[in-house]
């Protein structure tokens, strides 16, 4: 008998105990805690950057006609609580030009924010009164159907009444509309497809409801045409995959915040292959390995995960980036695993790799 | 209304005039605590899981115990789905997997009276595994393979570098070592870990079951895997 296998039935002995303890379904609420340090940390990040060159700058799609709201980190700095104007507080990487950028919007007067990571190479973002709307940086000519991500915040709206009535007024014009998700992009939230047909250019739609937290909805709408459903389509389920509800009145410790903006660098790094531009973040014997090239351009990231050893005073941490290269269609998942120690503050990089 | 979500344009809803702070719910996430990666436990399971057994077990056991065919009945119907689960999780054959199910009750007659189990589903879900995993490994062999198997214990095969072997102790004495080991995890990793290694259940899965990313789950089980690693190591059995 192979050594996994006898492992695979000494553990068949475990303690009947710990098996009834498996049972019970649990609510992890690391996910939120997280979006909370995020959003600490892209405070500093601003006050401390100034020189942040604008993401958004040759990739600006055209404006459309009315308000348009997309400012520099520079403004955004300067909150003009009186217009009731919006601002786009903007967090990207270190290295060099800014390349990943986590969007975390604030809504003056509101105390819910999200958080979404969106490759600034590949697409951009843009608000118009409070719909944030993300379109390919590459658009396709003209004859074909539109494709992008919406998120919209309905505020005093449940998430179930949301999607009823979005249900209700998408079976009026779709064709065919479903309300299960063979594989949830966010655990937990209401969801509706809908699909115009079965042409090569049938407009699909793909809309999750996510609970605010504070009896509000944020809406994500995907819109994409049937052929580019393994395309484009699962590029903007990744992105969901990413968003995250951060509530603004949340103070993370400061190890959880520093985990952040150091994985953060990292996996950028690791991911663009610029090992050099990280030398001060390794441990002396680290072990780093990805993919040994640049693969930046090409990847969508869907989510990336904290594991640190404890919760009040962590010692080491392990971070899992989950992301796609997006070099053919269906591609599936790879992970970038770190594994961090932290010393005298400080979090290292202690190894790296990539699973699939 | 939602309906301009429908249109293929920008969308303009109207926000609410007023904005709800309300209270916070209980087992909102605002809720002010110590830890911030406590896990909420739900009000969750009956009393029975706490208690260890109930009166129905115990009135089933007792049926064995008297020889009472009627044991075998019962058990099905209310263990049968259990036992389903675990036996899918690890053979990709249902009809293989329906076969262990019922061998499942045919060994639990023939180990009770003798055996009378504190835990009446978790015996006879290690009976289940145990049956199942046999199933799979013979089918191994005649090359019909598929399933959570290959997968779970490619991983588990990260516990032995290739540097190592597991020493040739009794399966008692490694099953007592991983015991210990599982005792030194957090009620959450060892949970997730029991059901990714004992259950042989889907990560997907194990991420619905306590309201994670599955990108959490994969990552929450490398670590548990290198720790066992480590601790076998520790124990010498490596």
């Amino acid at each position: 008998m192979k050594n996994q296998e006898r492992l695979f039935l000494a553990i068949g002995g475990a303690a009947p105990e710990l098996l009834v303890r498996s049972e019970r379904r649990r609510k992890h609420w690391t996910g939120y805690c997280l979006a909370a340090a995020a959003c600490l940390a892209l405070v500093l990040a601003i006050s401390r950057l100034g020189t942040v060159q604008p993401a958004i700058s040759d990739v600006t799609p055209e404006p459309s006609p009315g308000n348009q709201n997309i400012v520099s980190p520079i403004e955004s700095q300067k909150p003009n609580s009186d217009s009731g104007q919006f601002f786009l507080p903007e967090r990207g990487s270190e290295i060099g030009e800014l390349r990943l950028l986590s969007y975390v919007p604030q809504i003056q007067g509101e105390t819910v924010d999200f958080l979404i990571y969106v490759n600034e190479e590949q697409f951009a973002i843009c608000e118009e009164n409070g719909l944030y709307s993300i379109r390919s940086t590459n658009p396709l000519p003209q004859e074909f159907p539109e494709c992008g991500l919406d998120i919209l915040h309905l505020s005093g709206t449940l998430p179930e009444e949301a999607r009823e009535e979005a249900a209700a007024v998408l079976e009026e014009r779709y064709a065919d509309v479903t309300l299960e998700e063979l594989s949830a992009a966010l655990p937990d939230c209401g969801y509706i497809r809908a699909s115009a047909g079965t042409d090569w250019d049938s407009k699909q739609t793909e809309l999750w409801f996510v609970d605010d937290g504070q009896e509000g909805t944020f809406i994500l709408a995907s819109r994409y045409f049937l052929e580019a459903e393994e395309g484009m389509g699962m590029r903007f389920r990744d992105m969901v995959s990413s968003f995250r509800v951060v509530p603004l009145n949340k103070i993370a410790p400061e190890w959880m915040r520093s985990l952040y903006e150091t994985t953060d660098s990292l996996f950028q790094a690791l991911l663009s292959n610029d090992i050099s531009s990280i030398s001060d973040m390794l441990t002396e014997d680290a072990d780093v390995d990805a993919y040994g090239e640049d693969v930046w351009e090409y990847l969508t990231i869907a989510s990336v995960d904290y594991a640190p050893d404890n919760d009040q005073n962590p010692a080491s941490a392990t971070v899992s980036v989950k992301h796609r290269l997006n070099l053919e269609e269906g591609e599936s998942y790879n992970y970038l695993t770190m594994e961090l120690v932290r010393r005298e503050g400080k979090w290292l990089l202690l190894w790296s790799g990539i699973e699939k | 209304m939602i309906s301009a979500i429908a249109e293929a344009q920008a969308v303009r809803l109207p926000r609410t005039a007023s904005y709800i702070f309300g209270q916070y719910k209980e087992n909102s996430f605002n809720r002010e605590r110590s830890l911030f990666f406590s896990v909420y436990i739900s009000k969750g399971p009956s009393n029975k899981y706490e208690r260890g057994e109930d009166m129905e077990d115990r009135a089933i056991i007792d049926m064995y115990w008297s020889r009472n065919p009627e044991a075998i009945r019962r058990t099905s119907e209310k263990y049968g789905s259990y036992c389903r689960t675990i036996a899918w999780n690890i053979l990709p054959d249902r009809r293989d997997a329906e076969e262990c199910v019922n061998d499942t009750w045919l060994n639990a007659w023939n180990a009770m009276p003798d055996d009378r189990p504190n835990l009446l589903a978790q015996y006879l879900g290690k009976i289940t595994r145990n049956l199942s995993f046999n199933r799979w490994r013979a089918s191994r062999a005649e090359k019909r393979g598929g399933g959570e198997m290959p997968l779970v214990l490619d991983e588990l095969t990260e516990c032995i570098s290739p540097a190592n072997t597991l020493q040739a102790v009794e399966a008692a004495e490694l099953e007592e070592t991983v015991n210990r080991f599982l005792h030194t995890l957090t009620e959450q990793n060892c949970n997730i870990f029991l059901r990714r290694y004992w259950f042989a259940e889907p990560m997907a899965d194990i991420a619905n079951r306590y309201g994670m990313r599955e990108n959490t789950v994969r990552t929450n089980l490398f670590r548990s895997r290198e720790k066992l690693k480590r601790y076998l190591e520790e124990e010498g059995l490596l």
